[in-house]
């Protein structure tokens, strides 16, 4: 196992005056490690996204990002959220170029530009740069967030839901385009990225990655770190139709079922609740 | 050509004739016809048009003094308005200590300042200057704060993960975050200022939009008096209306969302 290099350390997060969102969670990511995090709604797993990103910093424990601990938001840490990543009165492009501006990646605005039409290009896009976020399909938007992302250089990617409002088509499609991006980065002499993959949809962590992180709630908590047996570089399709697949499935629903039945029957013992 | 974007533009302006040529043809017949009611607070057209004609150049100098009083006062009250609205909105505690304030002197009629004004400016169209700009201040800058305190948490998260700071953040997001509130700050303050310029020209005007009505109004000259409300609505919705081109077009993203 190479060293980690994004970590929580016995992290424990609530706001103010309210319940324990997140109780004592460790993970150690590597360099380059793709992992998806799954768990049924309000188990926290935007949150601990949140405080990856600096967004919130937790009560108890700490995170770090290459052994230095997160004290706020940096640009070393691309985030992707569902379906608002871009300012709504800037065009694509506009959106793109600001982000390039503060990563310092371009001398001139003319350069910018150019970097970001490359990365709209990247990800289908390049007739669309001056077009309002308003003006483009959810998908559309989404693919402009990870140009975005992209295009900043970060090697952490934090993406919260990022294909959750999406139709079902459009979804596959997405996660095809970010295996592609992803696995494209991978296998140089340095690593690729590290991506924290935050979502609801058992298929969709399988697919995408390396590792899946199972939540489960009050307080919200890892149940399960389950490796993904599935040989890289993947297609969405080659997963599906791959033989270790299903297996996988439905581990993760079964570790789901628990933590929402559990859930649902809160003073049950646990055998009672099989 | 006739599509349903075309006729609904146009139905605005068409409906807006009919309806002020239907009100213009009942008045004329309940006056200049029917000889109804009191023929020195209501002339008819008969006698309006021909006041119309031997204002217009008075008109058109009071529309050009009005232009110079509201337009320097109203810009002042922007800039002002929405620079401290920015600068204390973003600082919570700032803005929890001032907020009472601000609500106490938000409503106070800027006519009552009319002495105050008088007293510290230095000249009557400074005072009168002062007056709009005291009156049209207030909508703004609350609404500035509005603006700022409604900005979307997703903007802000979006703006801190970008580490945008100090000029970039008040230039790429918050300012355009919260245009659609200082807009409608804007245009209430603009409703109000042109309320207030009758009452800004009464100080020393030699001249006005405002000052004409109520120079007459003062003779009982009814005719002109007419005019010259009609003058300054035709004025008013003339504005109104460059307004709110200018506001479609700053705030177009807020239709493609």
């Amino acid at each position: 196992m190479p060293s980690p290099y994004l970590t929580v350390e016995g992290v424990t997060f609530s706001y103010d005056q309210g319940q324990v969102i997140l109780r004592d969670i460790n993970l150690a990511i590597a360099r380059g490690e793709f992992v998806a995090v799954i768990g049924p709604s309000g188990c926290g797993k935007s949150t601990l996204l949140r405080l990856m990103a600096g967004l919130a910093l937790p009560r108890i424990g700490r995170l770090t990002v290459a052994g230095q601990a997160i004290a706020g938001p940096g640009l070393d840490r691309a985030v992707v959220f569902q379906d608002y990543s871009l300012f709504p009165w800037m065009t694509c492009r506009d959106n793109i170029v600001l982000a390039l501006e503060r990563a310092k990646i371009g001398a001139t605005v003319a350069a910018r530009r150019k970097v970001a039409l490359d990365f709209l290009d990247l990800v289908g896009l390049a007739q669309d740069g001056d077009k309002l976020p308003g003006e483009l399909s959810g998908g559309m938007r989404q693919r402009t967030a990870i140009a975005r992302a992209l295009a900043i250089n970060a090697p952490i990617l934090l993406m919260d839901e990022p294909f959750g409002a999406l139709d079902e088509i459009t979804r596959a499609r997405q996660q095809d385009l970010l295996l592609e991006l992803w696995q494209g980065g991978q296998g140089e002499a340095e690593a690729g990225k590290t991506v924290f993959f935050v979502t609801h949809d058992v298929e969709e962590a399988v697919i995408l990655g390396d590792r899946v992180i199972v939540m489960g709630t009050h307080p919200g908590r890892i149940v399960r770190d389950l490796p993904v047996s599935l040989p890289r570089p993947r297609s969405r399709m080659g997963s599906l139709r791959h033989q270790n697949f299903s297996v996988l499935r439905e581990t993760l629903l079964n570790e789901l079922n628990l933590v929402v039945d559990e859930r649902l029957i809160p003073h049950c013992d646990e055998g009672a609740a099989i | 050509m006739s599509s349903p974007e075309n006729q609904s533009r146009l139905l605005g302006p068409v409906s807006c004739l009919v309806i002020v040529s239907f009100l213009a043809g009942v008045y004329g017949l309940v006056t200049d016809v029917l000889r109804i009611p009191n023929a020195v607070l209501f002339p008819g057209w008969a006698k309006i048009i021909p006041a119309f004609g031997v204002s217009i150049k008075q008109l058109l100098a009071g529309l050009v003094s009005s232009l110079s009083l509201l337009v320097p006062a109203v810009t002042l009250s922007i800039l002002t308005g929405v620079s401290a609205g920015i600068f204390i909105g973003l600082r919570p505690r700032l803005e929890a200590v001032l907020v009472p304030f601000i609500r106490a002197v938000n409503p106070l009629p800027s006519t009552m300042l009319i002495p105050y004004a008088i007293a510290v400016m230095p000249t009557f169209w400074s005072s009168s200057l002062f007056i709009i700009y005291f009156g049209v201040l207030w909508p703004v800058l609350v609404n500035t704060l509005h603006g700022v305190a409604m900005l979307e948490p997703r903007w802000i998260d979006n703006a801190r993960c970008l580490s945008l700071k100090g000029r970039q953040l008040v230039f790429k997001v918050v300012l355009p975050g919260a245009m659609p509130q200082i807009f409608a700050g804007i245009n209430a303050g603009l409703i109000r200022s042109f309320l207030l310029l009758t009452v800004a020209e009464m100080i020393g005007s030699k001249a006005g939009l405002g000052f004409f009505v109520q120079y007459y109004a003062d003779f009982a000259k009814y005719d002109r008096v007419i005019v010259g409300m009609l003058w300054l609505s035709f004025v008013v919705v003339f504005i109104m209306t460059l307004f709110d081109l200018l506001k479609k077009r700053v705030l177009y993203w807020t239709k493609k969302r």
